[in-house]
């Protein structure tokens, strides 16, 4: 039996108020002078991003696909994790609780593979692993800088999982299956050596994004899907675009390893993140906010403002932190922040538009 | 079949006019069930042609070509339907088994319960698609 999608709402809010409070940490990381919430959220920005946000929003589509009550409980604990990032109240706790939520994520792939055996699935498994090393690298002391490789890896593997298995509808041959798989190790590879030698593992963990992100530019179903109409080309265009900040952030780390004098650092992980990350998580809203929270939502082409809004104010950004001009650095993320409210903005009146349209059906 | 019968005629059988009596029964029985088995038929039909309308948003293809829909019987007025997912780990199978049975509904208002069901046995495989889907594709 699954979670009611009345008693999911919560958990969704609790990773929206992270994003939400990870978004004014990260303006004001940029020296935009804004009123102090709390002291912590400038530093918490990133574990609130991955842990809190992306990490309750994905636990939540994972323990909705497995229709099980017990599978809540990975977002729930990241989700009050987050709540606990950004309060400052007891920071170890909340280290603990987004460990067990990764924990629950791994756990989750298991009962996935029991129901059906997938290699696509041992991949997002494997992200799920990286995450949660990730989190206990952070829960023993280690830096943010030590530990975003392994949330990357994360991230990197659940797509890149997922689309390796909307790619078995093209019939792709064996040997390009395992240029796919073999991009994945290399990567997840330099994540590892990233432990032994920075500057190495992020060159070998950069080769390994421009593989994976050339092979989907050139076998990913969304090659065929953008020629259609609608929702299903919005997602293809998202798609395609991600894959294109994905090579980006693959050159930034061979150019760079672990070099990150001046503002490269940002400019790497926020291609990473904003451009990838962002791009899939735009393109995929109108299909998973439905499933996960049980509430229809409309596609409207005004999802298009936010979409082009994103990769502008980004590409301004990252002009800014690679030529270290810090105009254009604050100006551009502060826009792109200013996108992500046009996001959840442009989302809840989609859904608004479901409910008339449904009620509008029903009086007729 | 004289239980089928039932005990009020059962005095009669053996007699000429207890034989005339149980044929007629018998033949009227296997015309209803003969009929209902056509306005059975006619509703699964229907249900399949309902679930063309619900698609897979990714793909853009409708459930029914991707070959995700395994079985539709419809008995005494009430649907079962089997459908399945292309991958264990996706949550759209709730969103849609929904529009499923909207669909169903939709066409078919008078239908007494409409069960739609996720099943993982056996795995979806490409092959499945039916070759305007694989068309779609590009294949």
């Amino acid at each position: 039996m699954s979670l009611k999608p009345n008693h999911r709402l919560p958990l969704m809010a609790m990773g929206m108020i992270s994003l939400l409070m990870a978004l004014f940490g990260g303006v004001q990381r940029l020296g935009w002078d804004l009123p102090t919430l709390t002291v912590v959220l400038p530093a918490n920005h990133g574990a609130l991003m991955v842990g809190a946000f992306l990490g309750t929003v994905i636990g939540l589509e994972r323990a909705v696909a497995l229709g099980k009550v017990w599978g809540f409980l990975g977002p729930l604990t990241t989700g009050l994790g987050g709540l606990l990032l950004i309060t400052g109240i007891a920071p170890a706790l909340a280290q603990v609780l987004i460990c067990i939520g990764s924990l629950m994520l791994s756990i989750l792939f298991v009962a996935f593979l029991k129901r059906q055996f997938a290699w696509f699935t041992v991949i997002m498994m494997v992200g799920a692993i990286s995450w949660l090393i990730g989190n206990l690298l952070w829960l023993m002391g280690n830096g943010i800088f030590v530990v975003v490789w392994w949330w990357i890896g994360f991230l990197l593997l659940t797509i890149a999982g997922e689309r390796m298995e909307l790619g078995r509808m093209l019939f792709i041959s064996k040997p390009r299956q395992v240029q796919m798989i073999a991009a994945v190790v290399l990567s997840m590879l330099g994540v590892v050596v990233t432990l032994l030698d920075v500057d190495a593992g992020l060159r070998i963990l950069g080769v390994g994004m421009i593989a994976i992100a050339l092979w989907l530019g050139l076998n990913d179903i969304a090659r065929r899907t953008v020629k259609q109409a609608g929702l299903t080309r919005f997602i293809a265009v998202n798609l395609l675009a991600g894959y294109v900040w994905l090579a980006c952030c693959g050159l930034l780390l061979v150019l760079f390893g672990g070099d990150f004098s001046g503002l490269r650092y940002d400019a790497v992980l926020h291609t990473f993140f904003l451009g990838f990350i962002f791009s899939m998580i735009f393109g995929h809203a109108p299909v998973i906010f439905p499933a996960v929270l049980g509430r229809g939502m409309l596609y409207r082409p005004a999802f298009y403002i936010h979409v082009v809004l994103l990769h502008i104010f980004l590409t301004v950004r990252v002009v800014g932190d690679l030529t270290v001009e810090m105009l254009p650095r604050s100006v551009g993320g502060l826009l792109n922040a200013l996108t992500l409210l046009v996001f959840v903005l442009n989302t809840v009146l989609a859904i608004r538009a479901y409910l008339v349209a449904e009620r509008a059906e029903q009086a007729s | 079949m004289v239980l089928r019968y039932g005990l009020s005629r059962l005095i009669e059988i053996g007699s000429d006019k207890g034989k005339q009596l149980y044929y007629a029964h018998l033949s009227k029985h296997e015309g209803q069930q003969n009929v209902n088995q056509q306005q059975d038929t006619q509703q699964q039909n229907i249900i399949w042609v309902a679930l063309q309308s619900v698609m897979d948003p990714e793909v853009g293809i409708n459930i029914v070509d991707m070959g995700m829909v395994y079985s539709v019987v419809v008995s005494n007025n009430q649907a079962k339907v089997a459908i399945t997912m292309t991958s264990p780990s996706c949550p759209l199978h709730v969103t849609i088994r929904k529009e499923a049975r909207q669909a169903i509904m939709r066409r078919l208002p008078k239908l007494h319960a409409v069960d739609v069901r996720v099943v993982w046995e056996p795995p979806w495989t490409p092959e499945l698609m039916t070759d305007e889907a694989k068309k779609t594709l590009g294949w």
